[in-house]
């Protein structure tokens, strides 16, 4: 009778995600759990995946800069200004001193935004209250 | 010096190709090109000498395939390419028992070119989802024709 129940399995197989709050749709993981215990993981990713490599292949370099921003929206100004430097790299470009050093101010900027959201995400009471603040 | 070690420990391979690149423009001490059957003794050289896969992706070339490992070292900055031309094959080793890090590498390029990876643990779709039949960063992929 127990084998037909499958209470024999030691283990079970628990699905986190996507669609959880700490994964917020963009990761899966079939745990295989024994008791409150994880005995393994599998993560199942690629709920983000937008395909930016295939859309680099159809635009020119101008057009694909806002691109590199969605790479990692909280600092995407670092991401652009990586990005405008392998494409001056492969045209043999020297930028003004001026941009070096409104790309600098910017990024660093982007920076501090990047890390009061890191620090807002975990810190505040239930973890979410200060984003809208933060994001200001 | 590592790039001097690695010159070596290629050279002993009989690759195609071992030859130093320019770093200022290409980002890469050492350039290497070998065939697709060598690519694990490659690997166990490179992991010898202390050297991590920083990456591993593939180009269509449309008439064959360019896969590019790339490695590089925490104790000295001292980055290697190799490229391993497949022509039109789909086939390759795999060195996820050497480098476990490469099992998902392996898996996007399975995922986004088709190309399989022999006695690869768990060769399916990484980023795609497990029922689609297409490989879109393939030249011929149809959405190549434009995309807006």
């Amino acid at each position: 009778m127990t084998e037909l129940l499958g209470l024999e399995e030691k283990t079970y197989t628990l699905n986190l995600g996507p669609q959880h709050p700490s994964t917020h749709g963009v990761l899966r993981v079939l745990l295989e759990m024994d008791g409150e215990f994880i005995t393994k993981a599998e993560p199942v990713i690629g709920y983000g995946h937008r395909g930016h490599e295939h859309m680099a292949e159809n635009r020119n370099y101008t057009q694909f800069l806002p691109n590199m921003g969605r790479v990692d929206y909280l600092h995407a100004l670092a991401y652009n200004q990586a990005y405008c430097m392998a494409v001056e790299k492969l045209l043999g470009l020297t930028v003004p001193e001026r941009a070096e050093f409104i790309r600098v101010i910017t990024a660093e900027l982007n920076r501090i935004t990047s890390h009061l959201l890191w620090f807002g995400l975990p810190h505040g009471p239930g973890g979410l209250y200060p984003i809208p603040l933060l994001l200001r | 010096m590592l790039k001097d070690n690695l010159k070596k420990a290629l050279a002993s391979l009989h690759l195609e190709k071992v030859a130093e690149g320019d770093y200022d423009q290409t980002g890469y001490h050492l350039e290497a090109a070998a065939q697709p059957a060598q690519i694990p003794e490659v690997a166990q050289a490179m992991l010898e000498a202390d050297c991590f896969l920083e990456s591993f992706t593939a180009v269509d070339l449309v008439e064959s395939f360019d896969l590019v490992y790339h490695f590089a070292s925490f104790d000295e900055l001292c980055r290697t390419a190799v490229h391993v031309p497949l022509g039109k094959k789909k086939g390759m080793p795999t060195i996820s028992h050497i480098y476990p890090g490469a099992d998902w590498y392996e898996r996007e390029v399975f995922d986004l070119f088709g190309i399989h990876f022999f006695n690869h643990p768990n060769l399916k779709r990484l980023l795609l989802p497990e029922d689609a039949d297409f490989h879109p960063l393939l030249k011929d992929f149809g959405a190549s024709q434009g995309d807006d």
